[in-house]
């Protein structure tokens, strides 16, 4: 064996370490979520369930607990996806549009505006949390579903417009002249020349948005009423109001449930995602 | 009626002027050159043509209707870009067929024009295909496509051809030139290559840092350039300036340059000349000659030139050009390809005086 297979091969155990280390958390959860309550107070954390249940699946989304209500997850995750996906739609097509004219459309005092709205990705959640609550309850919208999705949308923006421009800039200012040329206008040329080359930043946009908005916490506990909590409150709920006897396969189910679509999103569109972020590099 | 009539344009960003009071004419069927070295203007002043780029000051007339504040797409025009600007996404066929859409054109009319443009830029055959699968030269010819299916009243054509290899330039020039032939189509035409200049152009527009330095014919800019920066950018090898002292002598012009380890060479120029003391003479490398004893060459007078240090030998193949050292400048002679010139030894040329130009050394402007 000569030393660079010896090499490789230890470089494959290195990574095949980090791979276990990174996944253990995994393994505990599905392993956890699969045993009876029994079974988890007298087994090993780390074992394989003897015999597989699928009862605290069942339990987690339908009958759990969260407070006084025991209806499981499934309203919670409903009011996420109702959430989500008008909120991952609107931040990505005002960011596209953001970006088409920042980067193709310049104005006076166009880099002051973008330096603005790149501003607004640094600022924390908690700086705005109160401002915001005033803002939504002058608008009428505070602790229902349209709220969360403004408030989404607004901090989205800032992220989403940073990439349609960052994607937008590389592509020459030949293009738009030719089309104005062509008798084209500002929506004709978007619609027509930018939209259809857009797709590896559309799918970067569109996992990223899903992933924060999915996730977030603090707004959803912060600016819902009791009937528009997102799925990641009422985890937090059922986790937090088990009474007696801690069900941990029911919460581990639970926090598998809440973090599936996301999962799902990187599983379909992840090949775009890597794809997406390097496209304006690889052009250069 | 001219065709294009630009009146006192003016072009400036904030304090920084970028065009200097232009003024430029031309008729229908009219090829207008716009040639200088970068950073003079001429791409910025195609773009004000277009309606791309504001202007400051001025009026832009076309096809005889003022269209200084029109938009591009209502100014009848049809432009070429440098990086063709094709739609990538976009077939062959719809990228030369998209400005008629977009204008509402109705099928059967798209489908007759865009088969009539195919078929005179023999690009039948990549109508289905993408941009991104075509060479350089197949690109070029659906970026020109797509300006003659819009059958305008002006083309504009901002250095289509720089981004092509040396040898699919030339083959390219020629077909823009029978095209214009074919078509009597007006077109205005960037480019810094004085060759691509000289060879299409019916007109010239030479500039320099936003100023016209001469508007004229090829054969004017050539024979009769206006300054000494003309000179200098029209022609290649270019033409040879060459410090010199005056005095007129008896209804002829006697005119000296220093010529090294020697006395000052003296020729002299048959007509009176008004001229000052110092002057640069201008001289292309095609009109010095070999003198050949007696036997005067057209357009040389006796006493029109000298033996002189040849430094360098050239061969180009058809011709043989010879540096030697005049008034403290390099100067170069075009010879005949069996010219017996040697380098490192004195040889006699002779300068066409009918053909020189006179510059002042203090503007650089022209005195005959």
């Amino acid at each position: 064996m000569t030393s660079n297979t010896v090499l490789r091969w230890g470089l494959y155990g290195i990574l095949f370490l980090f791979a276990a280390f990174y996944l253990m958390p995994l393994f505990v959860m599905l392993t956890t979520s699969l045993k009876s309550l029994e079974e988890i107070r007298t087994g090993s954390l780390l074992a394989l369930p003897r015999e597989i249940t699928f009862a605290p699946w069942a339990e987690a989304w339908s009958t759990a607990c969260a407070g006084t209500q025991c209806e499981g997850l499934r309203p919670f995750f409903w009011n996420s996806v109702l959430m989500a996906v008008p909120a991952v739609a609107i931040s990505t097509v005002v960011g596209a549009l953001n970006g088409y004219v920042f980067a193709q459309w310049r104005f006076r005092g166009a880099n002051l505006f973008f330096a603005a709205i790149l501003f607004g990705c640094f600022i924390p959640f908690q700086v705005v949390l109160l401002p915001m609550a005033q803002m939504l309850g002058l608008m009428g919208i505070a602790g229902t579903i349209p709220g969360l999705i403004f408030v989404h949308v607004i901090y989205g923006i800032g992220f989403t417009t940073l990439f349609f421009r960052n994607y937008y800039v590389t592509i020459p200012q030949e293009l738009v002249r030719a089309a104005k040329v062509d008798g084209a206008g500002f929506f004709r040329i978007f619609w027509s020349i930018f939209l259809p080359i857009s797709l590896p930043i559309i799918t970067v946009s569109v996992i990223w948005q899903f992933t924060q908005i999915w996730n977030d916490f603090l707004f959803g506990v912060s600016f819902s009423g009791p009937g528009s909590q997102p799925v990641t409150v009422a985890l937090n709920n059922i986790v937090n109001s088990t009474t007696g006897v801690k069900a941990y396969n029911v919460d581990m189910a639970a926090a598998i449930i809440a973090a599936l679509p996301t999962l799902l999103v990187y599983v379909v569109a992840g090949k775009y995602f890597i794809r997406g972020l390097t496209a304006g590099s690889v052009k250069g | 009626m001219p065709i294009l009539e630009i009146d006192h344009l003016q072009k400036a960003y904030g304090d920084t002027h970028i065009l200097h009071d232009i003024n430029i004419a031309i008729e229908p069927g009219d090829f207008l050159v716009l040639v200088g070295p970068s950073g003079c203007g001429k791409s910025t002043l195609l773009n004000c043509i277009a309606g791309l780029e504001p202007i400051t000051g001025g009026t832009i007339r076309i096809a005889d209707r003022d269209v200084t504040g029109v938009s591009p797409k209502d100014r009848d025009i049809a432009m070429v870009f440098q990086s063709y600007a094709l739609y990538p996404t976009m077939s062959v066929a719809k990228n030369i067929t998209f400005g008629m859409q977009v204008r509402g054109v109705d099928k059967a009319t798209q489908e007759r024009k865009l088969a009539e443009v195919a078929r005179q830029l023999q690009i039948e055959q990549l109508l289905n295909r993408k941009p991104g699968q075509l060479s350089g030269g197949q690109r070029q010819r659906v970026a020109m496509g797509r300006a003659l299916v819009r059958d305008p009243a002006l083309f504009l054509f901002d250095e289509p051809l720089s981004n092509l290899d040396a040898k699919l330039r030339v083959s390219m020039r020629t077909e823009i030139k029978k095209l214009h032939q074919d078509l009597n189509a007006s077109i205005v035409y960037v480019t810094h290559d004085q060759i691509e200049a000289m060879t299409l152009a019916t007109k010239i527009v030479v500039m320099k840092g936003g100023v016209i330095q001469q508007i004229g014919t090829p054969a004017e800019i050539y024979n009769k350039p206006a300054n000494m920066f003309v000179a200098d950018f029209m022609g290649s090898p270019a033409m040879n300036l060459i410090p010199a002292r005056v005095r007129a002598e008896g209804g002829q012009t006697r005119i000296e340059i220093d010529r090294p380890g020697d006395a000052p060479l003296v020729i002299t120029d048959p007509v009176a000349r008004d001229l000052p003391a110092e002057i640069v003479l201008g001289v292309r490398p095609e009109d010095i000659h070999e003198a050949t004893g007696n036997a005067h060459l057209p357009g040389t007078a006796q006493g029109a030139g000298g033996d002189v240090l040849i430094e360098i030998v050239e061969p180009a193949g058809a011709d043989t050009f010879a540096v030697t050292h005049l008034g403290g400048k390099p100067v170069t002679a075009r010879l005949r390809a069996e010219s017996a010139v040697q380098a490192r030894k004195p040889f006699p040329l002779a300068f066409d005086l009918s053909k020189v130009s006179y510059f002042s050394p203090k503007d650089g402007q022209r005195l005959n």
